[in-house]
């Protein structure tokens, strides 16, 4: 039955998984907004990258709170299972003051805007995470 | 930079996959060895393509050598090998498909049933019991359980002998018996069999292709099971299977497992192999959105469809080159290389832990008992942990 056209499958699912890797940067790539454009009434819940410095931070039940801000103002941020090599740059980050950029879900916990963070990039210490 | 992560990996996953028992534990600390976080600190595409394009091409060594490593050696229970992979690459290429859309389905039952530790201990011991009934040689089968839960009870669950145990003992458990036999074993390998095309038909391989996936998804949900305790399932009815569809669903059960395991780590923070727990605690693997799980979904088809495509086609060149480097002598510096790499990553004392668990490893193959017995070494702390 498949003999030949197995190749001719391959071919073709790769095909697809190319397409949809292409369609899936090009269409959900989050857009980067300012803390301030979050804290404003009725800001529209979806993913977006956002920029700041941590303050604040705290761990409880293995999951991480803290506040990140700018010039203006400042957002709760929450992060589940942090790793101790995310808790130690984040740490770092805090002490030195450090401008990161994080990938999270902005949403309304109980009425209050918060950012529930996917992803740091820690670009000012060599890496992200 | 998505495609740079997706090529290396797949560039190098091939020609990992190609040394013997080289399993992907023992390639993160290797990656811990030579500090490769600083260079990929959260590549996460890298590291998923390398994992499933070694998962593929780690037919190689056992098709030829006969060395499985601890996740596909239910490949080769009872299987007379033909070197022809079609099977294997159904297998894998519909496993693929349908491990993604049952992707929901192991969301579900991951929330469902992940905290629910009487059913979850009931299960391995269901698992452990079935291996015993099923053996022909019940106290033999249970004496070797013995063995091998005593010694992952006092190494895994109060740290007899040191902190890094868990290294040294699979690879003693799983890997060096195996490369030992193969080793000592002088029946030329299959070099001289003919390939054979073995007769495909699209609903069976549909069929077992999707139970494969299906039991993945249903074993991923429990702690201490690997991908190659994920195929006790599809094994309990090898007998009714022919050896091609035998295959089929096993190699689709591999190939479910990877994705299903840096889902469950991205979406969860739980890993249940030690590649995606150190990829874990080096922050290797971030939170997922949905667009971000899609996204995995397409890589992951794409990688498993462009690996399986080289693979298939390069698999005569490799079957003639492989055959022309000296068996003995790879196998040697398998085995040499895998103990200097655990006593780098852990200590000397390593080889202690080495030879008591190899000499455990070694008895399945002494008494040709199923190699799945073994497993106990991770099941019986496990379901010490629940009582």
């Amino acid at each position: 039955m498949f003999g030949c056209d197995i190749k001719k499958i391959l071919i073709f699912t790769s095909a697809f998984g190319l397409l949809g890797i292409i369609l899936c940067i090009a269409f959900f790539e989050s857009s980067e907004v300012l803390i301030s454009a979050l804290v404003m009434p009725n800001a529209k819940e979806r993913v977006y990258i956002i920029s700041g410095n941590i303050k604040n931070t705290e761990i409880k039940s293995n999951t991480l709170f803290f506040s990140l801000c700018d010039s203006f103002s400042c957002i709760d941020c929450v992060y589940f299972n942090p790793s101790s090599g995310i808790n130690e740059k984040i740490e770092n980050s805090k002490n030195y003051n450090h401008l990161i950029k994080v990938k999270a879900r902005f949403e309304y916990y109980y009425g209050r805007p918060e950012l529930v963070v996917y992803k740091f990039y820690f670009k000012d210490q060599g890496g992200f995470s | 930079m998505i495609f740079f992560d997706i090529f290396l990996g797949i560039f190098l996953g091939f020609f990992l996959g190609l040394i013997p028992s080289f399993h992907i534990n023992i390639l993160a600390y290797l990656f811990i060895a030579v500090n490769i976080f600083l260079l990929f600190p959260d590549n996460i595409y890298f590291f998923f393509s390398l994992a499933i394009t070694m998962t593929i091409t780690s037919l190689v060594p056992l098709l030829l050598f006969n060395t499985a490593t601890v996740d596909n050696f239910s490949l080769i229970l009872g299987q007379n090998h033909t070197k022809d992979i079609t099977p294997y690459i159904l297998g894998f290429l519909f496993g693929s498909i349908f491990s993604i859309l049952l992707l929901p389905l192991f969301y579900l039952l991951f929330i469902l049933f992940s905290d629910f530790y009487i059913f979850i201990f009931l299960i391995l011991f269901a698992i452990l019991t079935f291996l015993v009934f099923r053996d022909a040689d019940r106290p033999l089968a249970l004496l070797i359980i013995f063995f091998a839960g005593t010694l992952g009870v006092i190494t895994l669950k109060y740290n007899f002998f040191f902190s890094e145990p868990l290294l040294p003992c699979i690879f003693g458990l799983f890997a060096l018996p195996v490369l030992v036999e193969s080793l000592f074993n002088k029946t030329e390998s299959k070099g001289d069999i003919k390939s054979v095309q073995e007769m495909m038909c699209f609903k069976p391989t549909l069929i077992y292709s999707f139970l494969g996936s299906l039991f993945s998804s249903i074993i991923a949900i429990i702690p201490s099971l690997s991908p190659g305790m994920a195929q006790v399932i599809p094994s309990t009815f090898s007998q009714e299977y022919s050896k091609t569809n035998h295959k089929i669903i096993l190699s689709s059960t591999l190939i479910s497992v990877i994705l299903i395991y840096f889902f469950m780590a991205a979406v969860f923070k739980k890993s249940r192999i030690g590649y995606v727990s150190i990829l874990l605690e080096k922050g290797a693997i971030f939170a997922f959105s949905f667009p971000d799980t899609l996204l995995l979904c397409f890589v992951f088809l794409f990688v498993v469809s462009i690996s399986c495509l080289f693979f298939y086609l390069s698999f005569p060149e490799l079957l003639v080159i492989i055959s022309r480097i000296p068996k003995t002598l790879t196998l040697i510096c398998v085995i040499v290389f895998s103990i200097l790499l655990i006593i780098l990553v852990t200590n000397l004392f390593s080889i202690f832990l080495i030879l008591l668990s190899f000499s455990i490893g070694y008895l399945p193959i002494v008494y040709n008992k199923n190699k799945l017995l073994l497993m106990s070494y991770l099941i019986i702390p496990t379901i010490l942990f629940f009582i």
